[in-house]
């Protein structure tokens, strides 16, 4: 799995209507995706129905929210990894009652179930800035130094990222050649950006737990928020639209429509 | 020589950080690049070792193409010393800092130890040899990321905000030791907005505003020019403010122009010498 997949789940700050929707949504949406992609299609033909209208799905909403490229980012990303679940799924052959064909198109359906897996919440990290994030999750009551510390990390993570290129440029400066050598030889290298990463790190956090204590974090049990989430129409319209969708698909899956062959 | 010729240079994210940049760096002169904040300033030292590439333009060390060999080779000849040494040191002594570049151009274990004693010793660091470069202070920190850089002997040396985290006598210390570099012919280029700093060390001034190059001459004409400096978002450095207001005041008419502490003495001993009896009176 290389990190464009990760790279693909950076939040992008867009004005369009899947942004502004409500993140509990939007978290909706995503849990939907998950549960389909995981649960339903008994064999390989409703396996490879439902993902590949879960990802054609995802397509559609991010093409709205004008990030469809990163859906494919994170496609390319998985790759590898999509290839070792059907190489896996290959290993169905060694038993001796086992037809080619049938073998063959499980595999390739599980892949496929594994890729709508891995990019049915897309949508819900594409779209959802960290602060409101952190509103859902208050909104979920998670305790609010869980909250905070979620949303810190995730904030941060450009910030850690930038500095990781400041450290690469300076070990570059300094003679080091990231590219070139044996695989042990750039391993060696790389301890040249981690040790001050994470020195810096650590004295960041330092640093902000102070600044935290100076504005008097967690000084009363009951705080108040600057902003809370409100649901509009149009955010019970799309809610009504997600459960719509997903009751239709768990009443097609009672009828048996995913788990025959196409 | 290091030569920038017509050099654009554009992030991935499309800001533009360098407009049409002309500019020829000699062995023997302190460059000293300045300007607001996104002036440009880091990015153009950037291009220097090659860790920026131009956009369009050509950035010639020596007469190598920065753009035809790698980051590696051309740091032999020109050193970068980064804004935040912290992001330089990872070894577990300060003399395995200095030395770790050494063996990386291939010097010997022997000439790498000698060289490192050396320039410890230079830069007054040697009773640290053996503790981590994290527990030094701020400007020893600074002290050894330059003491890095100059243990190879690069021809030049860029050197990003020297002055930031240090003290007066800190300040002291590194203007003496860039004009020791100086006399050993190797050309210093460093960004800075601390123009009492640039006004004690710098022997001309390259002004950038928004990735543009707006002036660029003799520090003592660039750092006199308050209309030029205010464009830049820069205050004049208290002397030239000094002899100015006397110029206004009527005390003393002077024609050339003061920058440093001993210009600024003879440039008084004048005014004084002149005026003093009116002074006395005044006084009196």
């Amino acid at each position: 799995m290389s990190l464009s997949l990760l790279q693909a789940l950076k939040y992008r700050s867009l004005d369009t209507p899947i942004h502004r929707l409500d993140p509990r949504v939007k978290l909706l949406a995503a849990m939907s995706f998950l549960v389909t992609a995981l649960l339903f299609g008994r064999y390989w033909g409703g396996m490879l129905t439902v993902s590949s209208s879960i990802i054609l799905s995802q397509l559609i909403l991010l093409k709205v929210a004008k990030s469809s490229r990163y859906l494919l980012t994170t496609i390319r990303g998985a790759l590898p990894i999509v290839g070792l679940v059907f190489l896996l799924s290959l290993l169905g052959l060694l038993e001796p009652t086992a037809q080619a064909g049938e073998v063959l198109y499980w595999a390739l359906a599980s892949s496929i179930r594994f890729l709508a897996f891995l990019t049915s919440f897309n949508i819900f990290f594409l779209t959802t800035s960290p602060d409101e994030f952190g509103q859902l999750l208050s909104k979920l009551r998670i305790p609010y130094v869980y909250t905070f510390t979620f949303v810190a990390a995730v904030r941060l993570a450009p910030v850690i990222a930038d500095e990781a290129q400041d450290i690469i440029d300076a070990q570059r400066s300094r003679g080091v050649e990231f590219e070139k050598g044996s695989p042990v030889k750039r391993i060696k290298a790389l301890v040249g950006v981690f040790v001050p990463l994470l020195i810096n790190s650590l004295r960041r956090a330092y640093e902000m737990a102070e600044a935290l204590e100076v504005k008097c974090f967690g000084a009363s049990e009951r705080r108040t928020t600057y902003r809370e989430l409100q649901a509009s129409r149009k955010d019970v319209l799309a809610s009504i639209v997600v459960l719509s969708g997903l009751t239709l698909m768990i009443w097609a899956n009672g009828l048996g429509a995913f788990n025959g062959l196409p | 020589m290091i030569l920038l010729d017509s050099v654009w240079y554009r992030y991935p994210s499309g800001t533009v950080a360098l407009q049409n940049v002309n500019l020829v760096i000699n062995r023997g002169e302190i460059v000293a690049l300045m300007g607001e904040n996104g002036a440009g300033k880091t990015t153009l030292l950037k291009h220097l070792n090659g860790l920026f590439k131009p956009t369009s333009g050509r950035v010639e060390v020596d007469g190598v193409d920065t753009r035809t060999t790698t980051v590696a080779s051309l740091s032999r000849k020109v050193g970068l010393v980064f804004q935040n040494p912290d992001n330089m040191f990872f070894c577990t002594t300060v003399f395995e800092e200095v030395s770790y570049a050494l063996m990386q151009f291939g010097f010997s274990r022997e000439e790498a130890e000698e060289r490192a004693e050396e320039v410890l010793k230079t830069f007054d660091l040697l009773q640290y040899r053996n503790s981590s470069p994290f527990t030094l202070s701020g400007g020893e920190k600074k002290r050894l990321a330059i003491s890095i850089v100059v243990a190879w002997m690069p021809s030049y040396i860029a050197i990003d905000e020297p002055t930031t985290g240090l003290d007066g006598w800190g300040k002291r210390r590194l203007i003496d030791l860039l004009l020791n570099l100086r006399d050993s012919e190797r050309g210093i280029v460093l960004s800075s907005h601390d123009v009492e700093f640039v006004s004690e060390v710098a022997t001309r001034v390259v002004l950038l505003l928004r990735g543009k190059v707006i002036a660029d001459g003799p520090a003592v004409d660039i750092l006199t020019d308050p209309r030029l400096l205010e464009e830049a978002s820069l205050l004049t450095p208290q002397i030239p403010t000094l002899i100015q207001e006397l110029k206004r005041k009527g005390l003393g008419d002077l024609n050339h122009k003061c920058l440093k502490l001993d210009e600024a003495v003879r440039c008084l001993s004048e005014i004084f010498s002149k005026t003093g009896s009116h002074f006395r009176g005044e006084g009196g």
